[in-house]
């Protein structure tokens, strides 16, 4: 059985539940540090 | 070109009459009880950041609120005595010792546009946005009532930026 999770155009798929896990998480990390990156993009130009 | 070393980092290369080195101004010299920042750098022709750099903070934990609690007050007393003594400055308060440049000056209170920046060496940007948070909540009232934003960013964003 593969655990699937879609965040975004990103899919995440694992058989094991726990790299699944750190695989989202992962996933999660990376977005949240994205966005923050253009938030400070935009308020350190504007 | 002035560089400037705090907290473990260099910032600049900078023109000069671009920075004003508020620490070391005669006009904070002549101040009593009041805590700046490190230094404001006009970025373009309205906009001055104000720059406050730490090697470290105190991590948002329950069992560290105490020390994080006095940090954020820490860095909101710099930003918020800075920013008074500039607009002081501007309105010619203390013109004895007045030595902040004249590029600065120039530009006028009612144009200025104002970014705290706080710079952390070392930190993970996952570590920034609740600093950032924190900060902001602490400065609602005066972000509102002056319309000024706040950054929070670790050396590699800072040089991205071009400031490290």
């Amino acid at each position: 059985m593969y655990h699937s999770f879609y965040f975004g155009d990103t899919a995440v798929q694992s058989k094991s539940a726990e790299h699944f896990k750190q695989l989202s998480n992962n996933v999660i990390l990376d977005t949240f540090i994205e966005l923050y990156q253009e938030e400070m993009d935009k308020v350190m130009g504007s | 070109m002035i560089i400037i070393k705090e907290s473990e980092m260099e910032f600049g290369p900078f023109e000069e009459n671009e920075v004003f080195q508020i620490e070391k101004s005669n006009l904070y010299k002549a101040m009593t009880n009041t805590k700046v920042v490190e230094f404001i750098l006009k970025k373009e022709s309205t906009l001055l950041y104000f720059i406050e750099a730490k090697s470290s903070s105190p991590r948002p934990v329950p069992d560290n609120k105490d020390n994080f609690d006095k940090f954020i007050t820490e860095i909101v007393e710099k930003f918020l005595h800075s920013m008074n003594l500039c607009y002081a400055s501007l309105f010619k308060r203390h013109e004895d010792s007045n030595d902040m440049p004249e590029s600065i000056k120039n530009i006028g209170a009612s144009q200025m546009k104002i970014l705290f920046v706080l710079v952390i060496k070392g930190h993970s940007i996952d570590w920034l946005p609740p600093l950032k948070e924190a900060l902001e909540r602490r400065l609602q009232a005066y972000s509102s009532i002056w319309d000024v934003n706040v950054a929070v960013l670790n050396d590699s964003l800072a040089q991205e930026h071009h400031l490290v």
